[in-house]
């Protein structure tokens, strides 16, 4: 399996440690027809912790007061992992993570020019401000924060540099970049990495699947620098998902180069116990069932299986 | 060659075993069953034929000239036949832990042999990545299949990752995949994951606040490529994640009145019953709810009789004019998509 200069000949004395984020509770949780209650929340977030994941982004308290909530409550069940929450470019919705006392606030920063034009119907420039604003205000709180570049993926070099230029003067160290519609390849998710981890960045790297390559272009940022990669279980996310977590470590393993907090039999169990409770194929036949008129009724005798669980 | 308008479907008479071999009926017009080959254009070659004969029954001769047909309306060029090997005597094969290595390199130094054909290994599950990268490198002649049968590259990924890159646009040829898709099915006798890449019919199906709210501000912002270029599309959801506008949409689309005390109310009851049920809601189950909400804000009768015709559309009596994905949101709206 060696290429000559791969990189597990090349660093399989030293591995380097990535960290995985695991989205389940955000990302994975608000694809169309997921509703974990808050007691199936803290369940699967400690056996995410248990499991040996780094991080959890445990949900959006800039959704509501009982996001915020389920949030602190997610943060109050974990010793050891980590817990994020993920922001808006608002401060409100970081005044929300703080409240929720989480140890990381992730603020979304949606890069490329029809995001920050169609959605937040602003320049550059007024986006930096308020991206300055909203880590004083995290770090003013003594949380640590980090920024997520959204659609990096359909962003322009000089977009992507003069991002980078931000977040460096505002002393923000880590940065995850978000393909946010999953269109990159594995050629760019190595330039791309490759560009912020050189400039010294602590880079994180977001997949979607919409290609079907969330699993290779995760691994392609970790051997190209990245030191956090998102998962979820089974990869369950918006439109084709995100990186499953078992699924980019299988795939992790042939790379000795790098080292995991997770085992692949951890994460593999995890998503055995975890996902059928999700309801999630039940929701896609139902989805198949009604494709002639749109989400319509169900077959729902085998859905809610969460509150059965409870 | 004009596309037949025959229709193929589960229901359809499978028709007798392959047992033919190139030159008979299996032949797809040309002698070795390759269409003409643009120069400097990226190449897919479609090996699915070859990889299911013989042993799919619905791969008779008619469902193999409609797949060629498809396959040509979406800009593949090359299309093996069934008898056809799935690898030429002058293939590359292999290559499947080039990712884990200097892969940039390995692929300068080979494109530089322009290979013919490319077909690259699927050990490490990472066969449609490499082909992507080697595309992405500027390499040509890649060997795939639909849905990544037999292993290989899965040629719907490939091809819709040429549209994105702005290599090979798509265009025409709208939801010829997802007639391949249902062919393919066919072939496989297995039905195609809802989140599938590219074909899974639940793909553009939505519910959160943040992504409703961008869809309807522009629709490319939370989506790679616009739903009917692969015959797909958008669902709307209502459940936990759910914003007001995405609310209004739901109303809209099963014709019930609303006003913005109203949304306020179902978005706060909507949440709670989507974590008591612990998944969305059915449409019935939101027409129900807001007939509760109705009738506690006294909307009066003629709210009653519009909230009794959506009840009677929720449960399907009136699915010919049933929201076509997002009300004002349809297939294609708003500005281009890359």
């Amino acid at each position: 399996m060696a290429f000559p200069g791969s990189a597990q000949g090349r660093d399989a004395a030293m591995p380097r440690r990535i960290r995985i984020v695991d989205s389940t509770l955000r990302d994975g949780h608000q694809s169309p027809g997921l509703a974990i209650p808050l007691g199936a929340r803290l369940s699967l977030a400690k056996a995410l912790e248990a499991a040996g994941v780094d991080r959890v982004e445990a949900g959006f308290p800039g959704m509501g007061e009982c996001e915020t909530e389920a949030v602190r409550a997610i943060k109050g069940v974990l010793v050891k992992a980590e817990v994020s929450a993920w922001n808006r470019l608002n401060l409100a919705d970081v005044s929300a993570s703080i409240s929720a006392g989480v140890d990381l606030v992730h603020i979304c920063f949606p890069l490329s020019e029809r995001q920050m034009g169609a959605k937040l119907g602003m320049g550059f420039a007024r986006a930096a401000s308020l991206l300055g604003d909203a880590v004083g205000l995290s770090r003013d709180a003594g949380i640590p924060c980090s920024v997520g570049l959204e659609d990096v993926s359909r962003s322009d070099e000089g977009r992507i540099r003069k991002a980078m230029g931000l977040l460096a003067s505002l002393g923000v160290e880590e940065v995850r970049l978000a393909d946010t519609v999953g269109v990159l390849a594995p050629l760019s998710v190595r330039w791309l990495v490759g560009l912020f981890a050189g400039e010294g960045f602590k880079v994180g790297f977001h997949a979607h699947n919409d290609l079907g390559l969330a699993c290779a272009n995760s691994l392609v940022a970790a051997l190209s620098g990245a030191g956090l990669v998102d998962t979820t279980l089974g990869g369950i996310g918006e439109r084709a998902g995100n990186a499953p977590l078992a699924g980019f470590l299988k795939l992790a393993s042939h790379a000795p180069g790098l080292s995991f907090g997770v085992s692949l039999e951890a994460a593999q169990e995890i998503e055995r116990g975890f996902l059928p409770l999700l309801g999630r194929e039940d929701f896609l036949m139902g989805l198949s069932r009604s494709r002639a008129s749109d989400i319509t009724d169900m077959d729902t005798s085998e859905a809610g299986l969460w509150k059965k669980a409870l | 060659m004009p596309l037949q308008e025959t229709a193929f479907t589960r229901e359809e008479p499978l028709g007798d075993p392959p047992t033919v071999t190139q030159g008979s009926d299996w032949s797809l017009d040309e002698p070795d069953g390759d269409f003409e080959d643009y120069q400097g254009v990226p190449l897919l070659i479609d090996v699915t034929l070859p990889v299911y004969h013989p042993k799919a029954p619905g791969l008779v001769a008619r469902n193999a000239q409609r797949w060629r047909d498809l396959l040509l309306g979406i800009g593949v060029t090359k299309v093996k036949t069934p008898s056809s090997n799935i690898r030429s005597t002058d293939c590359v094969a292999g290559l499947d832990s080039a990712l884990l290595g200097d892969f940039p390199g390995i692929f300068r130094d080979l494109i530089a042999l322009e290979p013919p054909e490319m077909l690259f290994g699927n050990r490490y599950g990472c066969a449609t990545a490499l082909a992507a990268a080697w595309l992405e490198a500027g390499g040509r002649g890649v060997v795939c299949a639909m849905g990544g049968a037999g292993g290989l590259p899965a040629l719907e990924e490939l091809r819709m990752a040429l549209h994105t890159s702005g290599r090979l646009p798509l265009s025409g040829g709208e939801g010829n995949l997802a007639k391949l898709r249902e062919l393919s099915e066919l072939f496989s006798g297995e039905r195609t994951k809802g989140n599938k890449p590219v074909t899974g019919f639940a793909i553009f199906a939505v519910e959160s606040g943040v992504h409703v709210d961008g869809l309807l501000k522009d629709p490319c912002l939370y989506e790679p490529y616009p739903p009917n270029l692969v015959g797909g599309r958008r669902l709307l959801s209502v459940g936990l994640h759910s914003g007001r506008n995405s609310l209004r949409l739901k109303c809209e689309g099963l014709g019930l009145p609303h006003d913005g005390e109203l949304l306020k109310a179902m978005a706060t009851e909507v949440r709670a019953l989507s974590l008591g049920l612990g998944r969305g809601l059915t449409d019935t189950e939101f027409v129900s709810l807001h007939g509760r909400l109705s009738a506690k804000g006294d909307k009066g009768k003629a709210h009653n009789t519009a909230h009794d015709k959506a009840h009677d559309k929720a449960h399907g009596k009136a699915a010919a004019r049933a929201a076509d994905g997002f009300p004002g949101l349809g297939p294609g709206a708003g500005r281009s998509h890359a």
